[in-house]
């Protein structure tokens, strides 16, 4: 059995990519994937940009590459239903949780399509 | 009837099996008949013949047909014949009237008789007389020919297909929102290039940034909220507890409650600094701040600054590490984002947590003194006319200072200044410094916002206003050693509470000079807090390790609380602070530990509402006056 939760934005914002981009602020964002996967119980983290392509994974390509093709799918249902419900929200973060045998969760941050799979 | 043997020459041989008849059977005469009877045909065919239903016997046609040719000869001798040679000839006749001598009309019967006799030839012999071709006007020959028929060709031309993709797309509603959005977007940016003409450079700039980077920076935010995620899983359970779990034991438990412990914030880089000052954001109630410093006068040195949020407590928001310990700080209430520390050196800074710089906006430094003063209280106070912000700092220079800040650059401006006698005493220099004494803690009034209370390190606690520079409204002698804190109820107007390293709180009401609470704790005392939900809660911690929680409308000699929250025995506790809108108490220690807890559903019993809001409490608070 799979449960799965959706995430809402409450309010209506474009994406907007910053101009200037800080060593400090990449230097930040490594130290954090470090700590996640630092942690005990997270198996794997995987980095997708919106085409698809992975950009940084901790886990190894097949089963990397398998998590992305469906996950990217899952997203894109899940932000269809979101929007369609209605069309100024957006979908921010899915969490699947999986319960038999391993009783794994995966993570999805859908803006930039984040992945982390995770043994409770 | 000899055997010939071989060859016979002229003789007439005959075979061995030929018939021997006598000589009167080879005289007589065998006539032989010839009839019309076809001896092949068979003679005894039956047929079955189902009208009747019996066998009967098909007789065959005996006449078998040769030669059959459709023609038209007709025999002379037979009617049609005649008529025929009759007609023909009659015809002739009449034709060739004046060219053959024959007689007229009357003479046909001759004519016919005549010809009847020449029957045989009367046609041929006609023809021989005459020896002149007739020719026929109604004879008619048919000619053809044939026009030469042009071969058919074809041509053919063909054209390149045109070139053919398939296209398939869904319209749901958000996709049809989707392109009303971006309608309106170009039409907004028509108006807008119609208007400004520089908006083009900008437009260039967005282009360029969007293209694809393999740069972390745009998942920053989304790394966060993953890692907040993942913190939540492993603390599942703490998380729970925090929201929903209500302590059902406190029922039986009559007055008394307990606290929960939750979550533990430590950092590594805080190893040696104990907790010198918490401080909740007003508008982000999960965040808190930590002030690291250092109480103890040998070990001074660095010091820090850390932001954490409940969301996240294995690592910290934002880390601001200081040159000097950190004594104190306070978040502004309006401008969230706006922090003031006071340091052990004297100096106070403003960190703006907006920037990502890890630099205060601006320093201050005290005018005067080489001398190390620590500040030991600032407190954000209401922006000034020109909404620049300003804070106020007290110091164990006996200065209560205003500090504006202005353009990054902030402006000291000394309030009042603390001595023994109570105002500015025109006493020279060497006794001024005998009777000044430094200023420990700082308050402003709730409602009031001129008023604030200054303790001192001599036990004095004074009220004072801004607007009274050289004075102070009232003094009081509260203790005995230096006061810690002071801090004014949140509720009620006029009562304010105070406690000092003579292990002792006290709870005043203002008009009065004498406490109207005094509870020894029998333990020195790090900090006491007023809860933000009752008038009549607060808390107290201990170097003891002890947190106690008082009711004063429950319990007014004993606390409803008392719990050791730290695991090693030394700890000391510096401080606590209560969430604003969680009932969630935060709880620093000296190792650099800061501890949350939950109050349970005793501790949290908040006065009955009635329309005399402030009466009721006082009389609730302090029975003693009437």
């Amino acid at each position: 059995m799979v449960r799965i939760k959706l995430f809402n934005r409450s309010h209506v914002g474009f994406i907007s990519v910053k101009k200037n981009v800080t060593f400090v602020q990449q230097a930040e964002v490594e130290d954090t994937l470090k700590r996640i996967e630092a942690r005990e119980d997270v198996v794997g983290i995987i980095i997708v940009n919106l085409d698809g392509v992975y950009l940084r994974s901790t886990l190894d390509d097949a089963l990397t590459a398998q998590y992305t093709k469906h996950l990217d799918r899952l997203t894109v249902m899940a932000r269809s239903v979101v929007r369609n419900i209605d069309p100024e929200d957006d979908l921010t973060s899915l969490r699947l949780r999986i319960e038999k045998n391993d009783k794994h969760e995966i993570m999805v941050e859908v803006q930039y399509v984040f992945i982390i799979v995770r043994c409770v | 009837m000899d055997k010939g043997d071989g060859l016979d020459r002229g003789k007439k041989s005959k075979p061995s099996d030929q018939l021997k008849l006598t000589e009167a059977e080879l005289k007589e005469n065998i006539t032989k008949v010839l009839n019309t009877h076809n001896p092949h045909a068979p003679q005894n065919i039956v047929r079955f013949n189902y009208k009747e239903g019996v066998y009967q016997r098909v007789s065959v046609d005996h006449t078998a047909i040769l030669f059959e040719m459709e023609s038209n000869i007709v025999y002379q001798d037979s009617e049609e014949g005649r008529r025929l040679i009759l007609s023909k000839s009659t015809f002739l006749a009449s034709l060739f009237f004046d060219l053959s001598q024959a007689t007229p009309v009357e003479d046909g019967g001759e004519v016919e008789e005549a010809e009847e006799e020449d029957r045989p030839d009367s046609v041929a012999s006609k023809a021989d007389k005459k020896g002149v071709k007739l020719g026929n006007f109604f004879h008619f020959t048919d000619r053809a020919t044939q026009t030469l028929n042009n071969p058919p060709r074809q041509i053919n031309c063909q054209t390149a297909p045109p070139p053919r993709s398939i296209f398939s797309a869904t319209a749901n509603q958000w996709q049809i929102y989707d392109a009303y959005c971006e309608e309106l977007q170009k039409q907004e940016k028509q108006k807008a290039t119609l208007l400004k003409k520089e908006t083009d450079k900008s437009k260039k700039g967005v282009l360029v940034t969007e293209t694809q980077s393999t740069d972390l920076t745009e998942v920053a935010k989304e790394t966060k909220i993953l890692e907040r995620m993942v913190h939540q899983n492993t603390f599942d359970e703490i998380a729970q507890d925090f929201k929903y779990f209500e302590d059902p034991s406190d029922k039986f438990r009559g007055q008394e409650g307990t606290l929960l412990p939750l979550w533990t914030f430590q950092h590594e880089e805080t190893r040696g600094l104990s907790v010198t000052a918490l401080c909740w954001n007003s508008k982000y109630q999960d965040l808190f701040a930590v002030g690291m410093g250092s109480y103890d006068f040998c070990k001074q040195g660095r010091g820090m600054i850390v932001f954490y949020s409940l969301k996240n407590s294995s690592f910290p928001e934002y880390v601001f590490p200081t040159t000097s310990g950190v004594q104190c700080l306070d978040i502004h209430p309006q401008h969230f984002y706006l922090t003031v520390v006071g340091f052990y050196d004297g100096c106070v800074a403003v960190y703006n947590l907006k920037k990502k710089s890890l630099e205060p906006v601006c320093k201050g430094t005290p005018k005067t003194s080489l001398l190390t003063n620590p500040v030991w209280q600032v407190r954000w106070q209401n922006d000034d006319i020109d909404n620049n912000h300003n804070f106020f700092s007290v110091s164990a220079d006996s200065r209560v200072v205003s500090w504006t800040l202005i353009k990054h650059e902030l402006i000291s401006t000394e309030t009042i200044r603390l001595s023994v006698n109570g105002g500015l005493s025109n006493v020279p220099d060497d006794e001024q410094l005998v009777n000044i004494s430094g200023g420990t803690s700082l308050d402003f009034h709730k409602q009031t916002d001129h008023l604030f209370l200054v303790g001192t390190e001599q036990g004095k606690i004074h009220k004072c206003s801004i607007h009274y520079s050289s004075k102070f409204l009232k003094t009081y002698n509260a203790h005995n050693s230096a006061v810690y804190t002071v801090k004014w109820n949140h509720f009620h107007p006029r009562v304010f509470i105070s406690c000092s390293a003579d292990w002792t709180v006290k709870i005043w009401d203002d008009t009065i000079k004498v406490p109207v609470f005094t509870f020894d704790l029998m333990s020195a005392i790090g900090d006491v807090a007023w809860a933000p939900y009752s008038s009549t809660i607060f808390a107290a911690v201990t170097i003891d390790g002890i947190v106690r929680v008082f009711d004063l409308s429950i319990n007014k000699y004993e606390a409803i609380c008392q719990q050791l929250v730290v695991a090693k025995k030394k700890t000391k506790l510096t401080h606590i602070e209560f969430n604003p809108v969680h009932p969630v108490i935060i709880v620093g220690d000296d190792q650099g530990l800061v501890s949350s807890f939950k109050l349970s559903p005793n501790l949290r019993k908040t006065p009955k509402v009635r329309s005399q809001n402030s009466k009721d409490l006082s009389i609730r608070k302090n029975p003693s006056l009437k």
